[in-house]
């Protein structure tokens, strides 16, 4: 840090320009071990991952969680058959167009602490941002991962978004749109969708349209680690120890 | 002579609009404005010639460069003492809500109320949000709250930007009646005798700061079901950061303890260090946090260095501010010489002028107290309105438009920042909504004070 930068720093502090934030700092890993670890993951432990972020997650057990976990995978598979017969291709670009989505590429550079991959906005409207596909392939080269090829990566993130288009078509049916569970007590009633079996359902979707014999879910951590390796980090230690978790439970 | 030293005030006055609008330092801009503000009036005092002008303003235009440069320097920031303890205690209480898990077991219990309705979501957790923020204070607060709100917010479809204007919205909304800002405000005015002229538990100023709190917040929900009417969500997929560790068992009598204070203030009159104290203890007794004596001077310790940490960044800031509102007292008689026949001496006149041009309160311009606004409201209390009314008309655009919406609040920058919204969109969003509360209360105002 230069003079000048210290100087900004100790008078930015002082003048409340910059909140103070304490982010732990958590243990480095290389890259490709990360990578090798993450393609290992199963199914059910990034769907108790999925659950971490669920805003409902209070409310439901753990039996409860592995039921929901299981039947949201085979939703996102059995709807990408489906997609995939209805249209007769597993091009995901192919498949937008005869749904009459718009999908949009946006450069905008996205660092922060929010690092935004895709989104789908309804009713019909999807949006790339390219600037993650540039960072993860220059990580490709480092480690040899397939799915951060940049055609690959691209056709994972407009998959995925597909999926929440799938939902949009088929509100009435889709079982993560059925799928609810009661909030309120007797006589009131609030039945709620559980948000992030939709975001599972749609991962399993797109691995199923391309093929993947890994969970998209791990590109969280990857596309993460090109803008901020500390907290790819943390994402990483987390998916670890929910790893272990479930093989302890698995040896009880 | 007085002309010509206000029209050189009024250039400065222009040029700190424009250095803090461009993002300039305000710690410094403050110290350089209170060096400028005191300098300038001292050499007009030197060679005031008109007898009726340096008659008109004994102790103002006589005063000796000692005394002068006393009161703005020394006496200044020492008068915030007061503040700046309150400041701390507030930080204080803060810790220990956030490190029992109150404030994260509240959201949470908003959140499995609402669960996947948008429009319900963001009223609970706006109303939520702001019930919490009518006692917590400082950006260490917001943020650590924000990191739990905001992805909630954005999980459930909720466009970002309405996610974050929403948020700030609500927290500016409990800021009325926040007694730690507000101490903030009131040390604005001190009488002669370094006496406050209006308390905190004033009843008229109690109730009119109540009405504040209602009136924005009633707005930012208004805000959410209009922005949601036509079901616009957006799925996103965005790396999220690590989920934090849950905190320990909270039980549903300690989620009172956010308003605690206020409330033994308000109702039975404890002053608020000591309901600052009797909430936390009562926060940590009530998650079970104080079962040892040396646990309990632990945890004590922690949460009391964590909280002054907190506010750190505020403090060299704050201590600034007094010295330029100081200065400002000094430059009463000049800008009186030159504006005294501009200005008129009608409330009714002033609440319209405040309500149209409310957005100067944003970029520490001349509506706000924590920025320029600190001279306009020297320049206000030389023409002689009541103090309850000063109060009201200067506090609705520094809180509704500089800590609510404004880019040079640090929390508004960090939520900003944090969802990666562009300066652009947050105020296209939020400044017509923030507008309307401030023209709303500024009538209020007016019927109340004027
Ligand atoms: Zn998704």
């Amino acid at each position: 840090m230069g003079n000048y930068e210290k100087w900004k720093t100790l008078m930015d502090a002082f003048s409340g320009q910059k909140p103070v934030e304490n982010m732990p700092s958590f243990p480095e890993v290389p890259i490709v071990q990360m990578v090798q670890t993450l393609c290992s993951i199963e199914e059910q432990v990034w769907g108790m991952y999925a659950f971490e972020r669920e805003p409902l997650e209070g409310k439901i057990s753990l039996g409860q969680k592995k039921q929901y976990i299981k039947a949201a995978n085979e939703c996102g598979r059995s709807w990408a058959k489906k997609v995939m017969k209805e249209y007769e291709t597993a091009q995901p670009e192919t498949i937008a167009k005869k749904m009459g989505i718009a999908v949009k590429k946006t450069a905008r550079p996205i660092g922060g602490e929010i690092v935004l991959f895709a989104q789908f906005v309804r009713p019909n409207e999807i949006t790339i941002f390219t600037d993650c596909i540039h960072k993860a392939n220059l990580l490709e080269k480092e480690c040899d991962c397939k799915i951060l090829q940049e055609d690959i990566l691209e056709k994972i993130l407009l998959s995925h978004e597909l999926f929440h288009a799938v939902e949009e078509k088929h509100q009435k049916e889709i079982y993560t749109h059925t799928e609810k569970i009661e909030l309120w007590k007797k006589p009131f009633s609030n039945r709620s969708k559980i948000v992030c079996l939709s975001e599972i359902a749609a991962m399993a979707f797109a691995a199923e349209i391309m093929r993947l014999q890994v969970s998209p879910y791990m590109l969280d951590i990857l596309l993460t680690y090109s803008y901020d390796k500390n907290a790819a980090y943390g994402l990483y230690e987390e998916i670890c120890s929910l790893q272990a978790q479930f093989h302890d439970e698995a040896i009880l | 002579m007085e002309y010509v030293i206000g029209i050189l005030l009024l250039i400065s006055f222009v040029g700190l609009a424009v250095y803090a609008v461009r993002g300039g330092n305000l710690m410094m801009g403050m110290l350089i404005m209170g060096v400028i503000w005191t300098v300038l009036p001292l050499i007009g005092n030197t060679f005031a010639t008109n007898p009726d002008f340096v008659a008109g303003y004994p102790g103002v235009t006589d005063i000796s460069i000692v005394d002068a440069i006393t009161r703005v320097f020394q006496s200044g920031p020492e008068g915030w003492g007061s503040v700046l303890v309150n400041v701390m205690f507030g930080a204080w209480f803060g810790r220990v809500l956030l490190e029992t898990g109150i404030a994260d077991a509240l959201i949470r219990k908003a959140v499995e109320l609402g669960g996947d309705k948008p429009v319900i979501i963001c009223v609970l957790l706006s109303t939520v949000t702001t019930a919490i923020f009518s006692t917590l204070f400082g950006a260490g607060a917001v943020v650590a709250i924000g990191v739990i709100i905001l992805p909630i917010l954005m999980s459930l479809g909720i466009p970002k930007t309405l996610s974050i204007g929403s948020f700030m919205m609500s927290v500016g909304a409990g800021m009325y009646l926040n007694p730690v800002l507000s101490g903030q405000f009131l040390a604005f005015f001190l009488g002669e005798d370094g006496k406050q002229l209006i308390t905190y538990d004033d009843p008229m100023r109690l109730k009119w700061a109540g009405i504040g709190l209602a009136v924005q917040l009633i707005m930012v929900i208004l805000m959410c079901v209009f922005s949601l009417r036509k079901k616009k969500t957006v799925h996103a997929w965005s790396a999220s950061a690590q989920r934090k560790a849950r905190p320990g068992y909270v039980p549903s009598i300690a989620l009172v303890a956010p308003v605690l204070p206020v409330v033994l203030l308000v109702v039975f009159h404890v002053p608020i260090i000591l309901g600052f104290i009797i909430g936390s203890f009562f926060a940590l007794i009530a998650c079970g946090k104080l079962k040892t004596f040396r646990g309990a001077c632990r945890v004590l310790n922690k949460d009391f260095y964590d909280g002054v940490v907190d506010t750190a960044p505020l403090v060299g800031f704050l201590l600034m501010i007094p010295m330029f509102n100081k200065a400002a007292e000094l430059c009463v008689p000049y800008f009186n010489a030159l504006l005294g026949n501009v200005i008129p001496n009608n409330t009714l006149v002033i609440s319209i002028v405040f309500a149209v041009l409310a957005p100067l309160g944003l970029f520490r311009g001349p509506l706000t107290l924590f920025g320029c606004g600190a001279a306009t409201l020297g320049i206000l209390k030389g023409i002689g309105f009541s103090t309850p009314y000063l109060y009201a008309l200067m506090v609705i655009p520094s809180i509704t438009m500089n800590v609510s919406i404004c880019m040079t609040q640090s929390w508004v920058a960090w939520g900003v920042s944090y969802a990666k919204v562009s300066t652009k969109e947050h105020l296209k969003k939020t400044l017509p909504v923030a507008w309307i509360v401030c023209a709303v209360m500024q009538l209020i105002t007016y019927v109340m004070f004027g």
